[in-house]
């Protein structure tokens, strides 16, 4: 896997300020995302997986800036371009995947001309290939009757299928990268199955690399080849994916296992990790997780400790180098 | 073919209207205090000459043999003769009622001239300088009643400035729109300060959705964003206020019409109260409503076509 990065995020820092309040979403992210791999991002709401993201495609909504880092999308500088050259890259090599189909379609649009707004003109010239294109998607993405679909608007559409077409326009350009933001947490079970492994087979078809933003430890199991884990805002944890369920090192990663139900847990209550994350309204001393980490000792209250890397490939944000901690992360496991 | 028969129903459903209204009208016009008859004749009419006044008009008849004989002429759109100026009043109507569709055109041409570029540049920068000036322009729009302004401008562009007729309509085609430019403007004032919030507002709401995030992840140029998705969805609810506020000019034609002396059928309806004229306030009201209804129903396609979602 440790071939050529198609998009390096360096210490992304993400503030919103407004006359009275700050918030501190994005405290120096730094992560890469190699050719043809999915990367997954987990965490709580909040926790700035979602503004991450919205950085990188140069989505975010004022006061939202990026104040500090560098985001390389094939060695070039996304937040240093024009927003013409911009456009260029967006929609065309890089593009997102919204997590409400919803609400992300132009409801007064019919599908065709969502698909047709969303094709590089240079590539596709007339009416006609717009149109080919727009069908080949259509089928692709597996939707019965693609003819007529094209001519419907997006309230004619059921949930999964509306996910289906938000997927088709948003790759329809032949992306090297597709950002999925939760794709799959607005469906139903049974369609967010479909989904996933409708994302996974493009993914090989057309060679993409894919940054998966989800909370749900189930889909990156599924879906992952790496993971970084983020938390208030930073990466605590970043590994490839069975290093993490297997062998996580973080003290936050292993409350997050502790969560997880297994079959032999009937009858019991959940696990959940006792308190709440931090407000973000200012700068955090010492590690965000302190607070809530049954290992926490003087030096995790006083200073931030640096993601590092403990073993090859291996990025642990954490004070404690001793493993006791990753055995059950100081978790009774619902007693 | 679903669009016809939305067009049917829609259709079927005003005619429906225009019958209930025709029977309010009837009832109401007598519900105001005072008696055609005495009025018209004046102080000095003796008790017999108002009687035999009545029995002319048919005043004298049972109501609900009035009434019959006002559904039947309401079937041919004949309102029966004016009181006042003893003319069928659909001839009254008809001769004037252009006047007054002109100014109403107008006010509505001026409306969205000034709404639609302002209300969008205020949404499109929210807080910053054009969007404060903008709203204090339009709450001051808003305070100021429609007469008022009209005599503000006719001080000004027609008495010290000589620009504009100060009354009455001129003949021809620039005549014509001469005459309608300053009480069309002072229509306007109102319902453009309205427009304008709400098309701001509308801008502002569908800037923060999910499908424009979308479209610019798609590459969309900013152009296109603006023209295509803000644009097209903002105008939505501003065409809606927009059908609700022409009848309130129609409304208010009624006294702009008698500021400027424009001789259409605001100021014919002001003559007919003042006079219990009540085939003619009938036949107005008729027709106030009629063009109400139609208004209502043009915007409903209108806005089938814009929005897809609309149906029945």
């Amino acid at each position: 896997m440790e071939t050529e990065a198609l998009l390096k995020v360096t210490d992304l820092h993400v503030e919103f300020h407004k006359r009275k309040s700050s918030v501190y979403a994005v405290n120096g992210v730094s992560f890469e995302v190699y050719k043809g791999e999915t990367f997954g991002i987990v965490g709580e709401s909040g926790c700035g997986k979602s503004m991450t993201c919205k950085a990188v495609l140069g989505l975010l909504k004022s006061p939202g800036k990026v104040t500090e880092g560098k985001i390389l999308f094939e060695n070039k500088d996304l937040l240093a371009m024009s927003p013409k050259e911009l456009n260029r890259v967006r929609g065309h090599e890089l593009g997102m995947i919204f997590q409400e189909p919803m609400t992300a379609l132009n409801p007064l649009l019919k599908i065709k001309s969502q698909i047709f707004d969303a094709l590089d003109p240079a590539v596709y010239k007339t009416k006609q290939q717009k149109y080919d294109r727009a069908l080949e998607m259509m089928k692709l993405v597996g939707i019965p009757s693609p003819e007529v679909r094209l001519e419907e608007y997006p309230h004619q559409f059921s949930g999964g299928m509306r996910q289906r077409v938000m997927i088709a326009i948003a790759l329809c350009s032949g992306l090297k990268m597709v950002i999925a933001d939760e794709p799959t947490t607005a469906l139903d079970v049974t369609i967010q199955d479909q989904i996933l492994k409708l994302i996974n087979s493009l993914k090989e078809q057309m060679n993409m690399s894919v940054i998966l933003i989800t909370h749900d430890l189930g889909v990156v199991a599924q879906m992952c080849d790496r993971v970084a884990v983020m938390y208030a805002g930073m990466i605590m944890e970043m590994t490839d994916v069975v290093s993490l369920f297997y062998h996580p090192l973080h003290p936050y990663t292993t409350a997050l296992m502790g969560t997880l139900p297994s079959a032999q847990q009937v009858g019991r209550e959940l696990n959940a990790i006792v308190g709440i994350p931090p407000s973000l309204t200012e700068r955090i001393e010492g590690c965000p997780f302190a607070p809530r980490c049954a290992w926490a000792s003087e030096i995790c209250r006083k200073q931030c400790p640096r993601l590092t890397q403990k073993e090859p490939g291996h990025f642990v944000r954490c004070h404690l180098d001793n493993q006791e901690s990753g055995q059950n992360g100081g978790w009774d496991n619902g007693e | 073919m679903a669009r016809v028969r939305y067009i049917g129903k829609r259709m079927a459903q005003m005619l429906f209207v225009l019958v209930v209204v025709g029977i309010f009208i009837f009832f109401l016009v007598r519900l105001i205090p005072g008696d055609p008859a005495d009025i018209l004749m004046g102080e000095q009419a003796t008790e017999a000459d108002i009687q035999a006044y009545r029995v002319k008009m048919g005043l004298d008849q049972p109501l609900i043999i009035q009434f019959l004989k006002f559904a039947k002429g309401m079937l041919h759109l004949d309102f029966g003769t004016s009181l006042l100026y003893k003319v069928p009043c659909m001839e009254m109507v008809s001769e004037k009622i252009f006047v007054t569709i002109k100014l109403t055109a107008v006010s509505i041409l001026f409306s969205l001239l000034l709404s639609i570029p302002l209300g969008f540049l205020a949404g499109l920068h929210q807080d910053k300088p054009v969007d404060q000036i903008s709203r204090i322009v339009s709450l001051i729009a808003i305070s100021m009643p429609g007469f008022w302004v009209g005599l503000l401008l006719m001080v000004l562009f027609c008495v010290n400035l000589g620009w504009f007729p100060a009354g009455g309509m001129e003949e021809g085609f620039w005549g014509q729109l001469k005459s309608l430019i300053l009480p069309g403007l002072a229509q306007a004032l109102m319902t453009a300060a309205l427009l304008m919030r709400n098309l701001r507002n509308s801008v502002i709401e569908i800037n923060t959705k999910d499908y424009i995030d979308f479209a610019k992840s798609k590459g969309l140029s900013q152009r296109r964003i603006q023209c295509a998705y803000i644009m097209k969805n903002s105008l939505v609810s501003t065409i809606t206020l927009l059908s609700t506020r022409i009848a309130f000019m129609l409304g208010g034609s009624v006294v702009i019409e008698s500021v400027f002396s424009l001789p259409g059928i605001g100021k014919l309806t002001a003559d007919a109260i003042f006079s219990r004229d009540y085939p003619m306030i009938q036949c107005l009201v008729f027709m106030f409503a009629l063009i109400v209804v139609v208004i209502n129903f043009v915007n409903d396609i209108i806005y089938s076509f814009i929005d897809p979602r609309i149906t029945l």
